[in-house]
């Protein structure tokens, strides 16, 4: 009797508490109202437990790039990629956890996706800071992950945005061939996705220009059949400038733990518990930049959202699989608890053994819910810039300043924005 | 019966003790170490090679004919300055430390002379218009008296990596070139290449 309350106890004792989603809502408010270092204060005065360390870690380095902070930011990153590194083997201890009590007692090791993103952003640090070298160093980075994601039975194989993101550093490194092997494989990944995102039209126009530059002929013929543009406009470079902006958009979808009750022979019923991904609430359905009198729509080229449920339905199969292992031996030790010490510490094993039975609800939530981008190519010069932004029924919502932006000659100049709108839970 | 129950209180407090002692036994502690010691952690980029490179490219550039014969030809000697070494590589890199010891070694060697590099010359500038406007007459340092560079060294770090299981191959290769201002001459190329092999384990 005495051993099997052990056992209780120490299954209560082991399990985390709160889930991880839910803990995360005063800094989701903060972000709300705008204040990225106050939401950066609140992080850094609640440590996570060592097992969600990771999550930590891109949650303050992502908060501090929203400050402005892009050096720290950084810093944080490489910590992020040090741990992910370090986290590659297995734990036996933590296996043995997952197994028995429930997955969040495995140390957070990332989802694919996100760990792809974090070479996306710590590139976009550098870009802020100018260094453009250090940029491209990411987008090595993120070549090697993804060959070795590609390598993994995750499925999880091509990350369309990181490859542009990629093509648009080696472009405006002057690097034109390793642009073009990128910009390909950013087309080839857009165009075959599952999460309904098209092949931005300025990766068609990137195509087209480099193919024809490189002189691919065969390729431009190909593009030109494809894409059915009006060639002038994406080829008429010469002497311009060019502006990229970036607009985030809300945040990443948060999971929620899903009970479902499932019958065994013995007719007991069991629960298992499910994270299901929650999106979070988009304002925007379009948006346009401005650069003196000239416009141009934004596209989404990322959509976090969408390839955050993509890949849980991926992980699903294996997940179930481990669920119903360990439901299975959780009805087997609450068995041999009655047999042993009778009805009631039977009854106790078993509700034990269903209250440390919740979700792992534990991503990335600071990353945005999509990425839209735009691209003005100017003649050189100083211009006033803004973004406008519309509604879902098409209205103007709102129009952000971007201050007066210089044009040179050759270069790219990189902005972003961030549009957390204010969004109130119904629970 | 007493006894026993002694005999279980004993054994229960030693486990105490066993896991109290586990739980506060996380203390920093700090060893010094000699620079030139290797202590390979991650695989990445660190200290031993940033020296290694230095150490390589130190010799060479001391070596090799270029000197002696800028030396013989113009009767003094040669004036440098840094350019850009750009990091091409996988890894962020800080290229500044083997260029530091390199400049160290070729100042102190007493045949070649560096000038600031374009970076540091703002600076300066600075203080000597500074100083135009506040030191005394008789120790102010008046502007168009720098010294022209011969030589500018450049350089970049390339690398390539692959990777199949548990398995990595790090290959990194350092290039400096010493090009003649005047010219656009290349009088001295220098290379360093460092090749890793790193195992992880399936378990931590």
């Amino acid at each position: 009797m005495s051993k099997l309350l052990c056992v209780g106890l120490l299954l209560v004792l082991l399990s985390g508490c709160a889930s991880y989603s839910s803990s995360f809502q005063k800094i989701e408010l903060l972000l709300e109202q705008q204040k990225p270092k106050e939401a950066l204060l609140e992080l850094e005065q609640h440590p996570r437990s060592n097992k969600d360390k990771l999550l930590y870690l891109l949650d303050k380095a992502m908060l501090q790039r929203m400050s402005g902070l892009y050096l720290e930011s950084n810093a944080s990153f490489e910590e992020a990629k040090a741990l992910i590194d370090k986290l590659q083997g297995t734990s036996l201890v933590e296996q043995a956890g997952a197994l028995t009590i429930n997955d969040s007692t495995m140390s957070y090791e990332g989802d694919d996706f996100e760990q792809v993103s974090i070479h996306i952003y710590e590139a976009l640090n550098y870009i802020a800071l100018g260094q453009l070298d250090e940029a491209r160093v990411e987008a090595l980075q993120v070549d090697v992950r993804l060959k070795k994601l590609a390598e993994g039975e995750s499925g999880y194989v091509e990350d369309a945005f990181s490859r542009y993101l990629a093509g648009l550093i080696y472009e405006a490194e002057g690097e034109y061939d390793d642009a073009m092997i990128a910009y390909r494989k950013a087309y080839k990944a857009y165009k075959n996705n599952k999460l309904n995102m098209g092949v931005p039209i300025f990766l068609q126009q990137d195509l087209l220009r480099l193919s024809k530059k490189l002189g691919l002929a065969d390729e431009h013929e190909t593009f030109q059949k494809a894409f059915a543009l009006d060639e002038s406009a994406s080829l008429s470079q010469k002497g311009k400038g060019e502006v990229v902006l970036l607009l985030f958009d809300s945040l990443a979808p948060i999971k929620r733990s899903v009970s479902l009750l499932v019958y065994t022979d013995t007719g007991i019923p069991k629960r298992i518990s499910m994270p299901e991904y929650q999106s979070r609430p988009s304002y925007i359905s379009r948006a346009r930049l401005t650069v003196g009198t000239h416009s141009m729509d934004a596209e989404l080229v990322d959509d976090f959202d969408a390839i955050a449920r993509a890949s849980l339905e991926s992980h699903k199969p294996a997940m179930i699989a481990r669920l119903l292992a360990r439901a299975i031996l959780k009805a087997n030790i609450s068995k041999n608890a009655q047999k042993q010490g009778g009805e009631l510490a039977g009854f106790l094993v078993d509700a034990v053994a269903m209250a440390t039975e919740t979700a792992d609800t534990r991503s990335w939530l600071t990353l945005p819910k999509s990425i839209y981008l735009s691209r003005l190519m100017l003649e050189p010069g100083v211009y006033p810039a803004s973004l406008t932004l519309f509604g879902k029924q098409g209205e103007v919502m709102m129009v952000m300043d971007l201050g007066q932006v210089e044009i040179n000659k050759g270069k790219k100049l990189f902005m972003e924005k961030s549009f957390i709108a204010p969004y109130r839970k119904s629970n | 019966m007493k006894h026993e129950w002694a005999q279980k209180m004993i054994r229960v407090s030693l486990a105490g003790c066993l896991l109290f002692g586990l739980a506060a036994c996380k203390t920093t502690t700090v060893a010094r170490v000699d620079t030139d010691s290797v202590q390979d952690l991650s695989g990445n980029w660190n200290d031993t090679d940033s020296r290694l490179v230095s150490s390589r490219m130190v010799t060479d550039v001391l070596d090799k004919k270029w000197l002696t014969t800028y030396q013989v030809q113009h009767g003094k000697n040669p004036v440098v300055i840094v350019g850009a070494v750009r990091n091409l590589s996988h890894e962020h890199i800080n290229t500044r430390t083997f260029i530091a010891d390199l400049e160290r070694e070729l100042i102190n060697s007493g045949e070649v002379e560096f000038v600031a590099s374009s970076k540091e010359r703002g600076e300066i500038r600075n203080e000597r218009a500074d100083q135009s406007e506040n030191a005394s007459t008789g120790t102010q340092n008046i502007a168009g008296e720098e010294l022209g560079a011969d030589f500018m060294l450049q350089g970049q770090i390339n690398t390539i990596f692959d990777e199949a299981k548990d398995t990595k191959v790090k290959y990194y290769q350092i290039d400096l070139t010493l090009i003649d201002l005047k010219d656009n001459r290349k009088v001295w190329v220098g290379q360093k290449k460092i090749k890793k092999i790193l195992e992880t384990g399936m378990f931590r």
